[in-house]
């Protein structure tokens, strides 16, 4: 057997994170204890430090919206004991008239503030379910084809970079495997579970994440390279634009971003109903991306266009800082 | 000749930053640079060795030298050195992130906010900088320094072959060989070290994974109300026995605990450096570290690094380190070879060459 290299032991982290998840899907671990530990904490934490989850906050107001008007008294100090309890009796009925009062304000304002929340979920539900938008991921998993001109141009972009390249939205890693023909170090990341094993089983080095999940927690200009894969076809133009600057903050200097797209034309086929029915979005003209990329500092873009899809090609350029 | 003159904002004991000071004083000293050194609070130093900032004057600077300045928080030193007529040098090891205090200390966060407000105000005053690290060296440049580089901290890991307090050693030894898991983290109980995390996670790992385990939380307290939730958090699972806030301890304990523990888990939000990673290698204590700001760079292949610090991550990554003795050994291995980047004989050398070049 040869000896483990740092290779090795990355791969093994990479092997504790997806089976840690698996068997989280399956019920083999125990996620509500990791959801209770993290409430645990939070009943001690100050408000604002539980995170932004809007329903731990709520309930961490709820439980300190009443005022408690008998403050601890333990002293080792008889005298000082004595003392407290004597000024605790005199100003106990003005204490517990303006407590009353604060109490009442505190629970309205949290009372209203949970029916909003309430609301907003449902108004959210209404407009996107996590069903749906599973459904959307797995659909254009299967049906979005690049070009093999197109594909040939993502990869001799590619070929110069310095530093590791990643395909977001990697499907069963068939342009990584075209990567890694031509000596480029790449890895994946693809949200719909099928496709991704289909490219752990080939071999490649590929995660089954949520794409902006994994793009928030990449390190500031880490990579040489992103590749953008039909991701930003079907959300909001704001989703995209936050996407490409998850992108554009990962990038090293001189790092190269490309975006590859459904031809919109090719939206109106019959195979894409189920797509263009549940997205939000349709796929951007080049323009578009081209106009984005300009706002995140990823210059010198290029186009090239297939009859299926194409892409769009830009360079990290950040500013000289240093005088 | 031109001397450097040192300041700093805490001059203390087992303080990373004084220590590199210290180590700084005699390598200055044996090449004939050393000035005087100014701290704005000193404790257990002499008084011919430490200057307060009361006695700095302009006018006890010759032509050429050097205000050489240890910048790591908010500081009365700062606005002085902006307004002095001499040559500024900043030493940065990084001001933890206001955000991270905020909702714990409001006012610590204030005096780290003013940190890097005054770490603004120093940037176009300052004729070089240097960072102990690439991470806090890119955060000087992020913000217009100019004639940046990076050099380690100065860390003698000869230093650390204490005696270990061989009583505790001897009680950590027995617990393991009775089969015990012992996990240590070193630092300063902060919201930013992320102690909670490493809790939670414990938590997991004796539950999930084997409850024969017992975690030490070795550091003082930077934040009574983050201590005071840890304390509540760590009765409210039912862990008061098995898990030790072990508080600021002697170098002798502190030996004791790095040897006895089975192994070393960072989970860390913010680090400018992490010391205690090189304390962990120089014991060839495993690691298990979230990758966060300056940590992968220390860990460089010393360690697993969790790029997901979820508590079953993190306590199936301990297991498998339990587990696997073959990756033991090999991040142990790799743990000294890192430590040899950070040989003090090596890094003596690069701050000299650095301060020789502005001199």
């Amino acid at each position: 057997m040869s000896p483990l290299d740092a290779t090795d032991v990355d791969l093994i982290v990479r092997e504790i994170d997806e089976t840690v998840k698996r068997r989280r899907a399956s019920g083999g671990l125990p996620a509500e204890l990791e959801a209770k530990l993290d409430l645990e904490f939070a009943r001690f934490a100050p408000a604002g430090a539980g995170g932004t989850d809007i329903n731990h906050l709520l309930a961490r107001m709820e439980q300190r919206s009443h005022i408690e008007i008998n403050p601890p008294l333990e002293d080792g100090n008889a005298l000082a004991l004595q003392t407290k309890r004597t000024i605790r009796r005199v100003v106990r009925w003005y204490v517990r008239a303006i407590a009353e009062q604060a109490s009442a304000f505190d629970s309205a304002t949290t009372r209203a503030m949970r029916l909003t929340a309430q609301r907003l979920d449902r108004v959210e539900a209404a407009a996107y379910s996590d069903a749906i938008v599973s459904l959307l991921y797995d659909e254009y998993a299967r049906i979005l084809e690049i070009d093999s001109d197109v594909a040939e141009t993502v990869v001799q972009s590619l070929r110069s970079v310095t530093g590791r390249v990643l395909q977001l939205g990697c499907g069963d890693g068939w342009l990584l495997e075209q990567l890694q023909q031509n000596g480029i170090t790449a890895s994946g990341v693809e949200p719909s579970l099928a496709p991704a094993e289909a490219a752990v089983a080939k071999g490649l080095d590929v995660r089954s994440d949520d794409i902006v999940d994994y793009l928030a927690e990449i390190n500031e200009k880490s990579l040489g390279g992103i590749v953008l894969t039909g991701f930003g076809d079907f959300g909001t133009p704001a989703q995209r634009q936050a996407v490409l600057s998850e992108c554009a903050n990962a990038l090293d200097d001189g790092g190269v971003l490309v975006v590859l797209s459904a031809q919109s034309t090719v939206w109106n086929e019959e195979q894409f109903g189920v797509v263009a029915d549940l997205a939000l979005g349709r796929p951007f003209v080049p323009a578009t991306w081209i106009a984005f990329m300009n706002q995140l500092g990823i210059r010198d873009a290029r186009v090239h266009e297939g009859n299926k899809s194409y892409s769009v090609i830009g360079t990290r350029q950040y500013p000289n800082l240093v005088s | 000749m031109s001397r450097v003159h040192l300041f700093i904002q805490s001059f203390v004991r087992r303080d990373a930053v004084s220590n590199h000071t210290r180590h700084l004083q005699v390598l200055l000293g044996e090449h004939g640079l050393l000035g005087n050194t100014y701290a704005a609070e000193s404790r257990g130093a002499k008084r011919k060795e430490i200057l307060g900032l009361d006695d700095f004057s302009p006018l006890k600077f010759d032509k050429g030298d050097i205000a050489f300045y240890q910048l790591a928080t908010g500081s009365p030193i700062a606005p002085v050195l902006a307004e002095a007529p001499v040559r500024v040098g900043v030493n940065y090891h990084n001001i933890t992130t206001a955000e991270s205090f905020f909702d714990w200390e409001p006012h610590v966060a204030g005096e780290l906010d003013k940190g890097r407000r005054q770490m603004l105000q120093l940037a176009n005053k300052s004729e070089f900088a240097i960072a102990d690290s690439q991470f806090n060296e890119q955060e000087l440049i992020d913000i217009g320094y100019h004639q940046t580089t990076t050099v380690p901290i100065l860390f003698d890991a000869t230093s650390f072959a204490r005696n270990a307090n061989t009583q505790l050693l001897e009680k950590l030894k027995t617990d393991r060989a009775n089969g015990k898991s012992i996990w240590l983290f070193v630092g300063r109980i902060a919201p930013n070290k992320c102690q909670h995390d490493i809790v939670k996670a414990f938590a997991y790992y004796r539950q999930v994974i084997n409850a024969n385990a017992h975690l030490y939380l070795v550091g003082g307290s930077s934040s009574h109300a983050y201590l005071t939730a840890l304390k509540q958090f760590i009765g409210a699972t039912g862990m008061s026995d098995s898990v030790t806030l072990a508080g600021g301890v002697s170098d002798d304990d502190l030996a004791a605990y790095y040897q006895g523990a089975t192994v070393f888990v960072c989970l860390s939000e913010h680090e400018g450096f992490c010391v205690p990673l090189l304390e962990a290698f120089h014991n060839e204590l495993p690691i298990v570290a979230f990758d966060a700001t300056a940590v992968p760079e220390t860990l460089g292949n010393g360690g697993m690094l969790l790029r997901d610090k979820s508590p079953a991550v993190v306590a199936t990554a301990v297991e498998e380190l339990e587990r696997n003795s073959e990756l033991r050994g090999f991040i142990t291995r790799k743990g000294l070879d890192r430590l040899g980047d950070f040989d003090i004989n090596k890094t003596r050398q690069s701050f000299l060459d650095a301060l020789k070049k502005v001199l």
